[in-house]
């Protein structure tokens, strides 16, 4: 067996929920291949909300679908104006709420709590990062019926908004509403379901990423300085990347120049442990 | 019912008396009743860290009997009975088997390296395993043998009728993880690192015998418990607090460290025998410091 497909089986041994004792199972054996390698290891905890990760797809189902079911009733009642306010400012209310929980929701919201760790691995003074994500999740819902779900979703939305702008000046039949609702409704339904499992071994994405990583990095020359982020949490929010990024993004803030030396890259709300070699 | 051959294993060492460097029994029996009263599923006895290599053939039988009399029925009495003859090692085992153990662990014949092939490590388990009144269990230690048992002869091994494990005790976890594939309803593989521990465990390995749990249970316990609640960061972290000692303690110290760590957390340790050297005080300093920062009492 090659060495990166021994990586991959290795990695891809189990579901790695984010979190879980596999997730961590799977850092460990990548700790061992990156030490055996030359780099210094650090395993650094964070803390984070699975909320928008794990609900903020189904959710944003759900809050169409009732968009579409509310704008119908007022229009098929005749009141157009009422129809395209609900929509209008709910298409808004979710825009911002989706913007706010992907920026920051993920990292500050209060509930649902969760705990995972990024694996920061640095020979010498890298500027080049390869960088791979290592837990995994399942989804009743293909990726591309999710995708086509959430554009004609998106879609019917905005058709509901044309109907309503219509019905200002024209009479528009009930049943145009109720065909539109019916249709947006079922459009959202494999949103609606889109909900986060842990079925899925992950070989795909991102065993074979992860995988990618640990051998280029096995291969390239030692001389050459490089970093490798194994990051936690991708599945749930980009949870670990947000949470790296973040700190680096901190740093640049502070107008301090040259690359940041290690102890400032890390996040506050990372807690570094492992490093024994 | 029979017993499950899970959970933590202590391979216990052989308390010598400080003077006269014979047995002493009163200390051995204390230190295995303590490690029954924390919970472990057994003892192996006359293992590498029970420093089986410098023993008599009349203190192992002693020693198994010893601790037949305080390891429950309930637990696990495994007996290291590995001999570089075929003839040896079966005699050995029958005496175990004889004086009350439930098993014996047995490492592969290694003085003749190269010549111990395939071809002769499976036949030399198989006629153990033939002759011996108790479940053997293989035994793989490269570090002290030179030798890896193939995960070939291991899968050919698993299908003897009485062979029912593995104690792998390389570290290697693409090795063990060779290994896990020949584990089924009646073969088991355990692991013998405490700084893979998190690894073997999440890859399937069924349970432990560890040194490092002569010293440090309580930390071993936390690290199962996460990983049974699949706690990964809490695994990670217990994980890591238990490399740096299972490295430095058990792996480079050996048996004298292991004594010198139990009797820091109120064990009796005791002196190792000769030829292995008692630690000097740099050597001590460093080892309860080690304690000290993977938050283990210190009883100095």
């Amino acid at each position: 067996m090659s060495a990166a497909r021994s990586h991959l089986a290795a990695i891809a041994a189990a579901p790695r929920p984010a979190g879980g004792a596999a997730e961590a199972v799977a850092r460990e054996y990548c700790s061992t291949i990156l030490r055996a390698a030359g780099f210094d290891v650090q395993h650094r905890e964070l803390e984070y909300s699975a909320f928008p990760g794990k609900w903020g797809t189904p959710l944003f189902g759900v809050w169409v679908a009732g968009l579409m079911i509310a704008a119908a009733r007022e229009g098929a009642a005749g009141a157009g104006d009422r129809a395209l306010g609900i929509l209008v400012v709910g298409a808004v209310a979710l825009g911002l709420t989706g913007r706010w929980l992907g920026r920051r929701g993920v990292l500050d919201l209060p509930f649902a709590r969760a705990r995972t760790s990024n694996l920061q691995a640095t020979r010498g003074d890298p500027s080049l990062w390869l960088v791979a994500h290592l837990d995994s999740k399942s989804q009743p819902i293909p990726i591309v019926v999710r995708a086509l779900a959430i554009i004609a979703s998106l879609v019917f939305l905005g058709v509901a908004m044309g109907v309503g702008v219509a019905q200002l000046v024209v009479s528009m039949p009930p049943f145009v509403w109720y065909a539109i609702a019916a249709i947006g409704v079922l459009a959202a339904f494999p949103v609606m379901a889109s909900v986060v499992g842990a079925r899925s071994a992950g070989a795909l994405d991102n065993a074979s990423g992860v995988a990618t990583v640990l051998r280029t990095a096995e291969l390239l020359p030692r001389e050459i300085a490089i970093g490798v982020l194994i990051t936690g949490g991708e599945e749930l929010g980009l949870a670990g990347a947000r949470a790296w990024a973040g700190q680096r993004n901190k740093y640049r803030r502070s107008g301090r120049h040259g690359r940041p030396s290690p102890h400032l890259q890390r996040p506050a709300s990372e807690r570094t442990h492992c490093t024994p070699r | 019912m029979p017993k499950a051959l899970t959970g933590i294993f202590g391979p216990v060492t052989t308390t010598f008396d400080e003077t006269s460097g014979e047995l002493a029994s009163g200390a051995f029996r204390a230190n295995i009743k303590a490690y029954m009263a924390a919970g472990l599923s057994g003892v192996l006895v006359a293992g590498s860290t029970g420093e089986a290599a410098l023993l008599d053939e009349d203190e192992r039988l002693r020693l198994t009997e010893l601790a037949r009399a305080v390891v429950p029925d309930d637990r696990w009495l495994f007996v290291g009975t590995g001999a570089e003859s075929t003839r040896d090692c079966v005699r050995r085992t029958k005496d175990a088997a004889e004086r009350g153990a439930d098993a014996v662990l047995i490492l592969p014949p290694h003085y003749y390296g190269a010549l111990m092939t395939d071809d002769a490590l499976w036949a030399h388990y198989s006629r153990v395993a033939d002759d011996s009144p108790v479940p053997v269990m293989l035994y793989n230690m490269p570090k002290y043998t030179h030798l890896q048992l193939g995960s070939k002869l291991v899968h050919a091994l698993a299908e003897h009728p009485n062979i029912f494990g593995i104690k792998d005790s390389s570290g290697d976890t693409t090795q063990l993880r060779a290994y896990l594939e020949a584990q089924g309803d009646r073969f088991t593989v355990l692991t013998g690192h405490g700084g893979t521990v998190l690894d073997a465990i999440g890859y399937g390995a069924r349970g432990a015998i560890l040194a490092v749990a002569l010293f440090a249970a309580p930390l071993v316990f936390d690290l199962m418990d996460a990983i049974a609640r699949s706690d990964g960061v809490a695994a990670s972290e217990f994980q890591a607090r238990l490399r740096p000692i299972a490295k430095e303690i058990v792996a480079e110290l050996g048996p004298p460290g292991i004594k010198v760590a139990m009797d820091l957390v109120g064990l009796v340790g005791g002196p190792p025998r000769a030829p292995l050297r008692p630690l000097g005080a740099g050597e001590r300093e460093r080892l309860s410091t080690l304690l000290g920062s993977a938050g283990l009492a210190r009883v100095a």
